[in-house]
């Protein structure tokens, strides 16, 4: 994949800056390739969506990222941290210590599943005190309840629950104690992955409405894992769009969803279920297989307009003019006609109409 | 629910709970114990005077000893025995139960804690280390080790380590007789008490092999359990959680891995403790230990079987009492027990 064209209009440094990111995990069959060489920035109070199937590599990014992964992986890019704290390091070279240090005051994750992430045999204001011990030695104890109290009255979790146990807590409670678990150590940036699958609508509106509101009051910059295109449009300012561990568009939300670009987009905004939806879309075809993939796009086999080259050559990222950056071949032509030479001669014709004439050759 | 009073209120109320809970489970146990001794063949006059009296002198002398009474009068005595904590009294020598508990129980209590203790010290960190290097050498090693110390039985271990360690003759030495004033009847604490060192090193001395050889009953059992709740907790979802919070590594497998781990174990260690006691009675017969399993033998090779059900009875009470107690233990350590 090409590296960007063109700088975006910025208004700001970067928080984080993510270069060239691979997550490889070791299997027996070989190498599953979840995060293949994924860039992309995030400013401060800015709210990035990923967004992508299951299975597309969006979280083995948010995990990459905080250096979460399992021992059984690689993880190989840059990325940079420009907080106060990160200093611009290069966060895939830090040692195990460093990369711990950084977890909490700079890097927060908060999880999908709230249920089983709060240990059961402490109370809530034991986590609390061991967050916050951990990163600001020797606080005083009057301090760290203080803090403790601020970011759970922030999450509407009265102080009267702060000595109970987690199991006395219902879902949503436990998502928003995480959620100020997560933000009592002020973090720059934070990965929220599908933070709202597991729990109900009113209590998902709910979640996605104080995470909305950590730019206003924080200043925090946050990537939304989520596949709810739903939760994107509300709450999040840019979009990445995943597919089988390459970002494919990524650009400001409103206008990719009102004018998507790479067919996986579309053909992703096009799955939406709405009250006026009466056929169910689907893409038809399923996920590469992450340790084989297609070469050339990987989407191409399931892609309604695949062109032959499509198939052999990796499309480049371009920068269209709206801003949004599309890695496909139909945009890649469009914005630089030289680009077309890569394709070949012939490059450029339909793909399907080449399968059929090959399957009818055969017959 | 939402105020400390009311949570230690809930302790409380588990506590009573668990109580009124025992009181059933003892009731179905003396009645187990009784009949269980009433099944059994044979009695004690038989078994000592069978062959030398006739018919009807044998009934005569089962009567004076009320064996000839009906069973509700016989368990009728049995109850009001157990109630006063009197256990009855023996009837081949005429002692109270109650006597050769307090005479022989400090025995048997040092031996099963020796025992505990043995278990815990090898048995914890080995567990440990075997779930936190799971598959590497440490944990292949403990693994062999626990599958073949719980698969053998007392009365191979013992003898073997006695013809290692122990005197050539495969016999234990016996106690040197001990001139110390008699306080808790726990040999090893009167010795201490009198300030007798040197008695304490040699009960210790002899205190050794037999703790080992029981322990190693229950070593491969703990090992195991607290390996396979260690790898469990530490793949835990509060764990991930943990270090996406930047919790030292150490403190992670420490103060999240291993106390969730070891919730499980602790009951796990009470069911332990029954089996210990069944492994004393064996232990302390080949290694001659003065405990009261020794004199379970005893007197179940002369057929007393009001002494065998007293002491039966006792061992049983303690083993209800134990399970008590670790609830109670993993209430204070689990919330979520408390109900």
């Amino acid at each position: 994949m090409s590296t960007v064209t063109e700088p975006m209009n910025r208004t700001a440094d970067p928080v984080l800056s993510v270069r060239d990111l691979r997550v490889w995990y070791g299997t027996e069959r070989g190498p599953v390739r979840a995060v293949d060489g994924v860039s992309f920035d995030v400013r401060p109070g800015e709210t990035l969506g990923l967004v992508g199937e299951s299975g597309c590599g969006k979280s083995t990014l948010g995990r990459g990222v905080l250096g979460l992964t399992p021992a059984a992986a690689a993880v190989d890019g840059d990325v940079r941290l420009n907080s106060k704290g990160g200093a611009g390091r290069n966060l895939t070279e830090l040692s195990d210590r460093e990369i711990q240090q950084l977890r909490g005051p700079e890097l927060g994750l908060i999880f999908q599943e709230p249920m089983t992430r709060l240990n059961p045999l402490m109370r809530i204001s034991q986590h609390f005190e061991e967050a916050l011990h951990t990163h600001h030695k020797g606080l005083p104890k009057k301090e760290v309840k203080a803090r403790a109290l601020e970011a759970l009255r922030g999450m509407g979790i009265p102080e009267s629950r702060y000595e109970n146990y987690p199991h006395e807590f219902s879902g949503g409670m436990r998502q928003r104690i995480m959620i100020a678990l997560a933000l009592v150590l002020r973090p720059a940036f934070i990965v929220a992955d599908e933070p709202t699958t597991a729990l109900d609508v009113l209590v998902e509106a709910q979640i996605i409405r104080i995470l909305a509101d950590l730019r206003k009051n924080f200043d925090t910059s946050l990537v939304l894992i989520t596949h709810n295109l739903g939760i994107v449009a509300e709450a999040c300012d840019r979009v990445a769009v995943m597919y089988a561990g390459h970002i494919v568009e990524q650009g400001d939300a409103r206008t990719v969803f009102a004018d998507p670009q790479h067919p996986y987009t579309k053909e992703l905004l096009r799955s939406t279920i709405s009250l006026s939806t009466t056929g169910l879309h689907f893409i038809p075809g399923s996920p590469p297989d992450l340790v084989q993939p297609p070469e050339g796009c990987r989407f191409h086999p399931r892609c309604p307009v695949a062109m032959v080259g499509c198939a052999t050559v990796e499309p480049p990222e371009v920068t269209l003019p709206s801003g949004v950056r599309s890695t496909c071949w139909q945009q890649a032509v469009e914005v630089d006609p030289s680009l077309a030479d890569e394709l070949g001669t012939g490059g450029r014709e339909p793909l399907a109409a080449v399968k059929e004439i090959s399957v009818a050759d055969e017959a | 629910m939402s105020n400390t009073s009311k949570q230690s209120g809930s302790l409380r109320r588990y506590v009573l709970t668990r109580i009124a809970l025992a009181v059933p489970m003892v009731l179905i146990l003396l009645v187990l114990v009784f009949v269980m001794m009433r099944v059994a063949p044979g009695d004690p006059i038989s078994a000592s005077q069978g062959g030398k009296l006739n018919a009807a002198e044998l009934a005569a002398r089962r009567h004076a000893a009320g064996f000839d009474a009906p069973l509700y009068q016989q368990f009728w005595d049995y109850l009001k025995s157990v109630a006063t904590l009197n256990f009855g009294t023996t009837f081949s020598d005429r002692r109270s139960v109650r006597d050769i508990i307090v005479e022989n129980g400090g025995a048997t209590l040092t031996l099963t804690a020796g025992a505990l203790v043995f278990a815990a010290v090898i048995g914890i960190p080995v567990g440990l280390l075997a779930g936190r290097y799971r598959d590497r050498a440490v944990d292949v090693t403990s693994r062999l080790f626990s599958t073949v110390s719980y698969a053998a039985p007392v009365f191979v271990t013992a003898p073997l380590l006695m013809l290692a360690f122990g005197s050539t003759s495969g016999q234990a030495s016996p106690l040197v007789q001990l001139n110390v004033p008699t306080q808790t009847h726990i040999l090893i604490l009167d010795a201490a008490l009198a300030g007798d060192w040197d008695a304490v090193g040699d009960i210790t001395q002899h205190l050794i092999l037999p703790s080992v050889s029981l322990g190693l009953l229950v070593v491969g059992v703990f090992i195991r359990m607290i390996r396979i709740n260690l790898i469990q907790s530490l793949q835990g979802d509060y764990i991930e959680a943990a270090r996406a919070r930047g919790v030292k590594e150490r403190h992670v497998v420490a103060r999240h891995g291993f106390r969730n781990a070891l919730v499980p174990v602790i009951t796990v260690l009470g069911l332990q403790v029954a089996m210990l006691l069944g492994g004393a009675v064996l232990t302390e017969q080949i290694f001659n230990w003065p405990g009261i399993g020794r004199q379970l033998i005893d007197y179940i090779n002369q057929r007393d079987y009001v002494a065998v059900q007293g002491i039966v009875t006792v061992f049983a009470l303690v083993v209800v009492v134990i399970s008590m107690l670790i609830d109670f233990v993993n209430a204070l350590i689990d919330p979520r027990v408390r109900y």
